[in-house]
């Protein structure tokens, strides 16, 4: 008989021997930066509106398999019965919060962090990224973007 | 808030995750959103043209179909000021509905006089085939850009023309969209064309460019000839 998994039956393995291998993890002293506890409210009024408009495509960070992704209207949805234009639900701000504040993560400091060093050119600061369109160009140009600024606001004001 | 390790953070993640189904995308063709917010799931000014204004093309959504085939006759190697230039797009009937947007524009931002005929000068090719007739074509201009777009109604064919003002490079983007018909973005062939267009005066210098520069030019247009057929794009000057 062929087998008809769900998408929750078939990630449920993967996703408690993940929970598993972490809480371990999380016990050793394995000198692991912590993730910064980062502002809920800010992430929601300033943050999210820029990585929904900038980051969330389906082929890029909209793709739930992403380590890093973003959730919300016009984009991908989190769950597949949630109407396109649908404004982003409080789950979806809750994993694209956690999903964002884990590229907060650097043993060099937050402002060494991904979210703040993968959509910069390379030349004001950023490293590669896939992201960096045909023209060359990187998501932000410069560290002075406002909206760069607002990703870095928000970054620098999170705690250890 | 509690501090946690990225190991348990990513653990939460997937966890949170376990009883969601993977992310379903729709379509994004009606032309309306792309000006709104994108917290209202719109572009957020954003055309997915995949010019430098935009950065991005369709590809971004889109994925997973074939690539169309479109022919673009008209695009030229060299620009010269004052000169109309006539473009036509043109793509097979292949059971997909196409859907683009495209753009001219300078290094400054501003288009070059880009004109799309009125809907009775246009060919019916370039009409929708439902409701048949209607106008498929659209342009919305805005700080200095004029988009074109093409919504997925049936049209096969997309006429325009510009005319440079300056002597100085045009970059040249569309973004083609053949949809599968379901109403979500996966199955959709997508084709990006990005050309920059060089002003009379770029890249000689006064003498004229050197003989050994022409050689290389030309052993450049033998390898490229093949190869910009199998980017599904057939550049006809």
């Amino acid at each position: 008989m062929q087998s008809t998994l769900t998408n929750a039956e078939r990630w449920l393995p993967r996703a408690l021997i993940a929970a598993l291998v972490a809480a371990v993890a999380c016990t050793l002293p394995d000198g692991n930066p912590a993730v910064p506890a980062a502002d809920p409210a800010v992430f929601r009024d300033e943050v999210y509106p820029i990585l929904i408009a900038d980051c969330g495509f389906n082929v890029c960070h909209g793709d739930p398999t992403r380590a890093f992704a973003v959730f919300g209207p016009g984009r991908g949805r989190l769950r597949a019965d949630t109407d396109l234009d649908a404004p982003v639900t409080a789950e979806e701000l809750a994993v694209t919060f956690t999903r964002a504040r884990s590229m907060l993560v650097s043993r060099d400091g937050v402002q060494h962090a991904p979210l703040l060093r993968k959509p910069l050119a390379i030349d004001d600061g950023g490293v590669r990224h896939g992201g960096t369109d045909a023209w060359g160009n990187a998501i932000y140009a410069k560290k002075t973007n406002a909206r760069f600024q607002v990703l870095v606001a928000w970054a620098l004001a999170a705690t250890p | 808030m509690t501090a946690l390790a990225p190991t348990t953070l990513t653990a939460l993640a997937a966890l949170t995750l376990v009883a969601a189904a993977p992310t379903v995308g729709h379509a994004f063709a009606e032309l309306p959103r792309y000006a709104e917010p994108a917290l209202d799931g719109g572009g957020g000014g954003r055309y997915f043209t995949g010019g430098p204004s935009d950065g991005f093309g369709c590809s971004v959504c889109h994925h997973g179909g074939a690539a169309p085939t479109v022919t673009i006759d008209g695009l030229p190697d060299q620009l010269a000021v004052g000169t109309r230039y006539d473009l036509a797009l043109s793509w097979p009937d292949d059971g997909r509905r196409y859907a683009l947007a495209l753009e001219l524009i300078d290094g400054q931002g501003q288009h070059p006089g880009v004109a799309v005929p009125a809907l009775a000068d246009q060919l019916p090719a370039m009409k929708c085939a439902e409701p048949a007739g209607a106008a498929a074509v659209t342009t919305v201009d805005g700080g200095g850009r004029r988009v074109v777009t093409l919504a997925p109604c049936g049209a096969h064919a997309l006429h325009l023309s510009f005319t440079p003002t300056a002597d100085a490079p045009l970059y040249f983007a569309v973004s083609v969209v053949a949809s599968d018909h379901h109403e979500d973005v996966r199955g959709d062939g997508v084709l990006e064309v990005r050309r920059t267009l060089n002003a009379s005066s770029g890249g000689c210098s006064a003498g004229g460019p050197a003989p050994g520069a022409l050689v290389a030019l030309a052993a450049l247009g033998l390898w490229w000839r093949p190869r910009r057929r199998r980017d599904g794009i057939a550049v006809r000057t």
